[in-house]
């Protein structure tokens, strides 16, 4: 019986193209590193980029004219805030200017002279505070810093004052901050960057290297000339010979997947609020959905090269749209139809739905839909493929 | 108030917080409000409020946003109140203010003030852009050549001694020929129509330029003799992007990217050029702020170009005594016949 099996599998297209495929896969250092190692290498890579969540200890330089307690007190707490680290005490405003062009601090805090007199007498004292913002990330994050130890430190000279005029600590409160904010950071409570930038960054590189084996997978059928005989091994069928040829790929991209989420929520500490399933279902679509894609460059350009090239292109532009570093939805109607045509906006929708903010379900059915919607238009480029694959005509060619 | 700031606007206003938990997860608000019961009490009777506000962190942008237009709106309000209640107690407008504030501090922000988005990361990205496909081109090129079994044109005179050099000098001239185009493009006509910040004086801008060209280039051909197919190079390089993008310290700064693997990232030329590239572009920065990229970018160049130099040779030696050994005839061997003729 078992025998009889064995034929029964020798005989079907489906398994002979799934074998062949693996030959090919093991045979060959290139498929190595687009299926296994690139994955693995770039996630290395990122989340180290990212290890420290936040980031901390930006140059400060200080121009203190007044040397004074009080000036020196400011310059300490700056110092001793996460974000700040003074760095540098430079005479004068020009010095200052220097050493943040030469990218030796990123701000400069400007104590001018008399400043704790000023204090003193209550006669309002003025600190000029000059930040790089050419990273605008990194001139957000030491302007709030700046601003909350100033707050801090301005604070504690009112509620003093306040209270030596004999006020009790509630009204002294009262009086020096009228309307307290207070502020609720959902999803992210510790702001953490990484959050934001590791979780656009590992799917993109899975989305990169699913693409690019991919078109590597069939181009290479095509270029060497190998596409009729791997035809022949499927019966001629081009589904059956596609889902041989690329299981392999579906299923060690979903390795790599396994690898990136155990990263994500293991050691980063991303959360998982919603359904697990759905993450993963929606995953497997994106991986099929960019494999279509695949077939879809090839059907159109007959080239493999020039797939690789537009492939590539196709999917860092993806990252753009992931609403990840400018929200969708604050970008012009044209911009927002593109958006639609990357797969991977989609996933991104399913992702962080459930990933981070724990949706209900019903809200991943539109973006799923999306993703089957591209799959199904990779069946509409089998006739041509099929045309490029029989055709002499373009194989061989660069 | 807090309608009128820029970066928000007030869409609903709902009766609690769970229906405004509803609107939220539908996409409908990026952040809520809440002012909770007895605000209005608080407030007249010189107690401390408060006022809450939830946004979306999943998001970062939305985060900021919200975030800053809550800070500012109720900032100005409480402000209002404090000086309104230490007038009522007799001061004088200036006294007030003076004494709601001891400390003001005034923020510059400079060389972005707007805080724009396009400034901020395109300078850095067409950087990383230009290395990125010239190593790929180069590549390309590279891979072409050898799969037609014309490396060996490329190294025509490998085993006379410092037969390499022209070669690669050569190619390199050539691909850097080019990519002046792809600059002149790039710097003045993207700068032109994104409405980039522009200080750079020539000389420090060229000073930069011409290193990290050359630096890219020849680790495009020490690069390009691994390659033994054209694809590879596409494969092997593109992935690298989005990494080299943020190991430049363009968004992510470097100070927060572990010491080592910033120190590896040195072996890529943009991980110098982008935050030096900017201090110029951007911040008007003169030669001798960026004297160290400079050196690093030449000394850079020189140690690829002997790498590359050193690569073409072997390549070029092992390929004649393997063809010569193996006898691989074909389009190869014509070539070379045409050569040697």
């Amino acid at each position: 019986m078992p025998n009889f099996q064995m034929e029964r599998l020798k005989n079907n297209g489906f398994f002979r193209v799934l074998n062949r495929e693996i030959t090919r896969i093991t045979h060959s250092k290139v498929y190595l590193f687009l299926l296994l190692v690139g994955p693995m290498l770039s996630f290395l890579l990122v989340m180290n980029i990212f290890v420290a969540g936040v980031p901390s200890h930006l140059p400060v330089a200080v121009v203190d004219e007044d040397f004074s307690a009080l000036s020196r007190q400011l310059t300490r707490m700056v110092d001793a805030t996460r974000m700040a680290d003074v760095t540098e005490r430079v005479s004068s405003l020009q010095d200052g200017r220097e050493s943040m062009l030469s990218g030796h601090a990123e701000a400069v805090l400007y104590i001018p002279d008399e400043f704790e007199k000023t204090v003193l007498k209550g006669e309002g004292a003025q600190i000029q505070l000059y930040i790089n913002n050419t990273n605008v990330l990194v001139g957000g994050l030491l302007k709030s810093t700046i601003y909350r130890v100033m707050a801090t430190y301005s604070t504690g000279v009112k509620l003093q004052v306040a209270m030596k005029q004999g006020l009790p600590v509630e009204q002294a409160l009262g009086q020096v901050h009228a309307v307290q904010m207070d502020g609720h950071v959902l999803f992210n409570p510790y702001t953490n960057y990484a959050y934001f930038l590791v979780t656009a960054l590992m799917p993109l590189l899975v989305v990169l290297f699913t693409l690019l084996g991919a078109i590597f997978a069939i181009g290479m059928e095509i270029r060497e000339g190998t596409s009729p005989e791997w035809l022949k091994q499927a019966d001629n069928s081009l589904l059956v010979a596609l889902a041989g040829k690329l299981l392999p790929y579906v299923f060690l991209m979903l390795v790599n997947v396994a690898v990136m989420h155990f990263i994500m929520t293991q050691h980063l500490g991303f959360p998982l609020r919603g359904y697990w399933g759905a993450i993963m279902l929606s995953q497997l679509l994106m991986i099929l959905a960019y494999q279509m894609v695949a077939v879809m460059l090839l059907a159109m350009t007959a080239n493999t090269r020039l797939s690789l090239s537009l492939g590539s292109a196709y999917s860092m532009m993806a990252l753009t749209f992931s609403g990840l570093t400018f929200p969708v939805s604050g970008m012009p109607m044209v911009s927002q139809m593109l958006a639609q045509l990357f797969p991977f906006y989609h996933w991104m929708e399913v992702f962080m739905g459930q990933g981070m903010r724990g949706e209900p379900l019903l809200q991943t059915i539109q973006p799923m839909a999306f993703l089957l919607l591209f799959v199904m238009a990779g069946f509409l480029f089998f006739p041509r493929l099929n045309r490029v694959l029989a055709d002499t005509r373009f194989q061989h060619r660069c | 108030m807090v309608d009128a700031t820029e970066e928000m606007k007030v869409t609903q206003s709902v009766g609690s917080l769970v229906a405004a938990e509803q609107l939220f997860f539908e996409g409908q608000v990026g952040g809520v409000l809440l002012i909770p019961a007895g605000f209005e009490k608080k407030v007249m009777s010189g107690q401390q409020a408060s006022v809450s506000v939830y946004s979306d962190a999943g998001y970062f942008l939305v985060y900021k946003q919200t975030l800053t237009g809550a800070m500012q709106s109720i900032g100005t309000f409480s402000g209002g109140v404090e000086v309104r209640r230490l007038m009522a107690k007799g001061a004088t407008p200036e006294q007030a203010v003076e004494k709601r504030d001891p400390i003001a501090l005034n923020s510059v922000m400079l060389f972005n003030p707007a805080g724009g988005y396009n400034s901020f990361i395109i300078p850095g990205l067409i950087m990383v852009i230009l290395q990125q496909t010239l190593l790929i081109g180069i590549g390309l090129l590279g891979g072409t050549d050898k799969e037609r079994g014309r490396f060996r044109f490329a190294v025509p005179q490998t085993l006379t001694k410092g037969g390499v050099i022209p070669v690669v000098v050569g190619k390199a001239g050539a691909y850097f020929v080019l990519y002046t185009v792809n600059i002149v493009i790039t710097q003045l006509w993207v700068y032109h129509w994104f409405n980039l910040p522009d200080k750079a004086t020539l000389l420090p801008a060229l000073a930069l330029m011409v290193p990290f060209l050359l630096a890219v280039i020849f680790l495009g051909m020490a690069l390009s003799t691994f390659f033994s197919r054209r694809e590879h190079s596409i494969l092997f390089v593109v992935f690298l992007s989005p990494i080299a993008l943020f190991l430049s310290g363009l968004s992510w700064p470097a100070s927060a990217i572990p010491q080592w693997l910033h120190g590896a990232a040195h072996v890529l030329p943009s991980t110098v050029m982008v935050p030096a590239w900017l201090r110029v572009r951007t911040m008007g920065a003169e030669l001798h702020h960026v004297g160290d990229a400079f050196c690093f970018l030449t000394l850079q160049a020189m140690v690829y170009f002997v790498l590359a130099v050193g690569l073409y040779w072997w390549v070029g030696k092992g390929k004649k005594g393997r063809k010569g050994r193996k006898g691989k005839g074909g389009r190869a061997s014509r070539v070379d016949g045409i050569i040697g003729q």
